[in-house]
């Protein structure tokens, strides 16, 4: 099968040819779905070093066994669900709650300018993120980031579509809270006020 | 914070919320994902059946069937009627006994209520 054929492949069939031990076919199924996983895991472990081993976890548990996914349209979902619970497997083991200790968000109280260019607000917003408590933060992660349904996120998380809602709307109130103070000197300093 | 604030921040954290960082994958991270999947064995996919045990639960039933014919057949010949205790008695005890079907004449002539 030619790259462009592959392009073209329905995640059914490459997750067909992927249980045959179609290498290239499972390639194809990680160029399509891996940047999203690695996304919401990115999050959920607020960007530690160990978001590429569990994106790759997930991955390698599809591969093992890709008959287990018995509707393809919910592939990923069902990678986004078997990364979340691998990362809160993690973050059961090692919990990484001191926000300061991460490098990869940028801490806002570090900046040493006075002017906020993109970067740094892009760091306070993903500072604000890391702060939720872990359930809010997936449940805005996978809304808003990732562009899911309500009824998807609920599905990734194994929780009612009421118990997202209330996840997102305290959530946003918490993200308010955290921003309340300077989300106008934010805006002002990317020009969209 | 006052209703209108509420409001500004509403559209405010849509704003932010575009602003936040894209994370992406580290460098060579897919190819990475690529080498381990190359070294992992698949789960094989065809289950080995194990042949059923055949049932043979029929074979209770041939001692049961057994002691029925040899009851039957001993119940026949009265071989046992030997055995059984000389005041046996067989009927009923008390020949006056209201028998019910008996009454229902009497009942229904009002002899008895």
């Amino acid at each position: 099968m030619s790259a462009n054929d592959l392009q073209t492949t329905s995640d059914a069939d490459l997750l067909l040819a992927s249980a045959r031990r179609d290498a290239t076919s499972f390639a194809e199924l990680v160029a399509r779905h891996y940047k999203p996983v690695y996304r919401m895991v990115w999050r959920m472990m607020n960007g530690n070093a160990e978001t590429e081993d569990v994106a790759q976890e997930a991955f390698v548990k599809l591969w093992v066994n890709p008959t287990q996914v018995r509707e393809a349209k919910a592939l990923k979902g069902w990678l986004m669900r078997v990364a979340y619970n691998l990362a809160i497997d993690r973050l059961r083991r090692k919990p990484f709650t001191d926000i300061e200790a991460v490098p990869e968000i940028i801490d806002p109280s570090q900046r040493t300018g006075a002017e906020l260019d993109e970067r740094a607000a892009s760091g306070r917003v993903d500072h604000a993120i890391a702060q939720l408590p872990e359930r809010q933060k997936i449940a805005v992660t996978l809304v808003y980031f990732e562009g899911m349904t309500n009824i998807a996120a609920a599905s990734v998380m194994d929780i009612s579509v009421d118990a997202i809602e209330s996840l997102l709307s305290r959530g946003r109130r918490s993200l308010k809270e955290v921003l309340a103070d300077d989300w106008r000197e934010i805006l002002e300093d990317l020009g969209e006020r | 914070m006052n209703h209108d604030d509420e409001n500004k921040m509403d559209e405010a954290l849509a704003k932010l919320l575009k602003r936040a960082s894209d994370p992406q994958a580290t460098l060579g991270a897919e190819d990475r994902l690529m080498a381990a999947i190359r070294n992992t064995p698949q789960q094989p996919n065809v289950v080995q059946l194990q042949p059923r045990a055949r049932n043979r639960s029929w074979l209770i039933g041939l001692p049961l069937a057994a002691s029925l014919l040899l009851g039957i057949y001993l119940g026949s010949t009265s071989s046992f009627d030997d055995y059984l205790p000389d005041n046996i008695v067989v009927g009923t005890s008390d020949v006056d006994a209201s028998s019910g079907f008996d009454d229902v004449e009497k009942y229904a002539d009002g002899e008895l209520t």
